[in-house]
């Protein structure tokens, strides 16, 4: 069995692969959510983890898992940051010399497609599609070949995962045109059947935001689209994100309830996962965590799919996932 | 601090000891157990330092959840905070809560004292109906299952500032995967004593820290007791 677990974390993005008892984690902000859903499914070893980019939403927690004493982080890929003078990038570099201190975890610093390319948890492989090693050597801080900076989330790894040759999910970080624009130069192969949609569904700096979202459906061709978002922060997902995403039709699944979506809370929650879910005690999630199954392409298990639609339907006032159908 | 989702409809107890050094307030408190139907007892009396003895009349009152103010020598029940009277009791997994008004001083004192009182409300949000919830969170604890804002992880503390005076030192750290921009008290009594005059701004902490916490208030430290120089940290 291998599966992809998209938690509830409010806003910022963690993930977690399972497949073999081999187990990976992909991002993670603040907070304790991780860490104690390891503690619990019994996980003291995490084999390797990924910092798609240096931004507090999705190293804080990643920070935590090095200082962990109860789980081993034995392998970590993240790419440099030259421009990164922020605290937690600070923070992160004393999490990384705890670690190297103890001697329990080796550091890669570089995730590109080149290097490491590839990795394997389990029967899962997971395909590093972007930054190229050229970008990620420009930098953030830098402009690209048409003159346009780079920013740290231009250099935000995609992670393709995929078991066998099913389609599998891609984890698309905070990337933005500029960064899109360079996996797709080098012809990467973005195709997804769940799309984790970039920047928590935020407005892309400086590019069209319907040009952006068409060029990256074209290149994913997702059927599942899932935003990682926080209620009442930052406004997540944008509805010229998710109008164009919704006109598709293609499934979309939000972590937490959207403030436009609905103006107060739901407490009726008993659709969500057994996972925990950030937003679920104050009654802020909308999906919750989701598992995604690579066996069956990387769809979430049909009940739980089902049980949120209805959830959605019956309970949520204005969702911005359902377009008006133009045949009514 | 607490999920309330997390803790759907738990009974509450049917007795309950109060200890409150001021008869008004514990009045006020007894009054508001009877209208849940719930059955309040109280101890009262001078006890000065004998903490024992204050312990004793409480389980001696035989009811399975305490209430306990944290100021008792207002008014000389006691000598001592009523978070001593928690720890003792948690000694031998008696659930108790600690009542308060979180004010400047006595904040910090919490603080020190916080990783073993598992439930602190002001007096203000003080909520009856949620007393089972409280008994239920300091079982949990006492089985070594503590709930999610109460679970401690090693975690690094950043040492943002440093307020030294001839007798007292005041430390204001960050916790970089809880708030990292938030600075914050650390009491240098939950620290190793040895690391204290070592400590220097840039410099970071490891000690085990409840990192689900909501609030400021409901963090606590324990075994904070290995440095790390900001100068072994690359790129200081
Ligand atoms: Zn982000």
């Amino acid at each position: 069995m291998s599966d992809v677990v998209v938690f509830d974390v409010a806003h910022g993005n963690c993930s977690l692969v399972r497949s073999q008892s081999a187990y990976c984690v992909v991002d993670a902000p603040l907070g304790a959510l991780l860490l104690n859903t390891l503690e619990d499914m019994g996980i003291s070893c995490i084999d390797v983890a990924f910092i798609s980019h240096a931004d507090k939403d999705h190293i804080a927690g990643v920070i935590g898992l090095l200082s962990s004493a109860t789980i081993q982080l034995k392998k970590l890929y993240l790419n440099p940051d030259s421009q990164k003078r922020t605290k937690i990038w600070r923070d992160l570099l004393a999490a990384v010399s705890v670690a190297e201190r103890q001697g329990s975890c080796e550091v890669i610093s570089t995730l590109t497609t080149t290097m490491p390319g590839t990795v394997t948890v389990g029967d899962v492989v997971i395909h590093v599609e972007a930054p190229s090693a050229s970008f990620a050597l420009a930098g953030s801080g830098s402009v690209d070949t048409q003159g346009r900076h780079i920013t740290s989330n231009s250099i935000s790894a995609l992670l393709r995962l995929k078991q066998g040759d099913r389609p599998g999910i891609l984890l698309a970080g905070d990337i933005d045109e500029v960064g899109l624009d360079d996996a797709l130069n080098y012809d990467r192969d973005l195709t997804a059947q769940t799309l984790v949609f970039p920047h928590h569904g935020g407005l892309p700096a400086s590019s069209d935001t319907t040009a952006f979202v068409d060029k990256i459906m074209s290149a994913v061709n997702p059927s599942l689209v899932i935003f990682s978002n926080g209620r009442g922060k930052h406004d997540n997902p944008r509805p010229e994100i998710v109008s164009p995403v919704a006109r598709k039709r293609c499934a979309i699944a939000c972590t937490q309830l959207a403030g436009r979506c609905s103006k107060s809370p739901i407490f009726n929650l008993g659709h969500l996962e057994p996972h925990r879910a950030y937003g679920q005690p104050t009654g802020a999630s909308c999906a919750g965590s989701m598992t995604l199954d690579l066996a069956e392409h990387g769809r979430r298990p049909a009940s739980y799919e089902r049980a949120h639609q209805k959830f959605i339907d019956d309970l949520v006032e204005t969702p911005m996932c359902r377009v008006p159908r133009l045949d009514k | 601090m607490l999920g309330t989702v997390e803790f759907p409809d738990i009974e509450p107890p049917r007795f309950v000891t109060i200890v409150d050094d001021d008869p008004e307030d514990r009045e006020d408190l007894m009054d508001q157990l009877r209208d849940h139907n719930i059955e309040p007892r109280a101890v009262d009396g001078r006890y000065g330092s004998d903490i024992d003895r204050l312990i004793a009349d409480v389980r001696a009152t035989g009811s399975p959840f305490v209430i306990c103010d944290h100021r008792l020598q207002i008014k000389n029940l006691a000598s001592f905070n009523g978070s001593s009277v928690i720890k003792a009791l948690g000694l031998s997994k008696h659930p108790a809560m600690l009542l308060t008004m979180y004010q400047s001083t006595n904040r910090l004192e919490l603080r020190e004292a916080r990783a073993d009182v598992p439930v602190v409300v002001s007096r203000h949000d003080f909520d009856v109906s949620q007393l089972g919830t409280y008994a239920e969170i300091c079982r949990r604890e006492f089985a070594n299952d503590p709930v999610d804002a109460r679970r401690a992880h090693r975690t690094l503390i950043g040492i943002k500032g440093i307020n030294r005076t001839y007798n007292h030192t005041e430390l204001y750290v960050t916790i970089p995967n809880w708030r990292p921009d938030d600075a914050i008290i650390l009491p240098v009594a939950c620290i190793a004593s040895d690391l204290v005059p070592q400590l220097e701004v840039g410099d970071y902490l490891l000690g085990d820290v409840n990192v689900g916490a909501k609030e400021e208030d409901d963090l606590f430290f324990k075994n904070v007791n290995e440095i790390m120089k900001a100068n072994e940290v690359t790129g200081s």
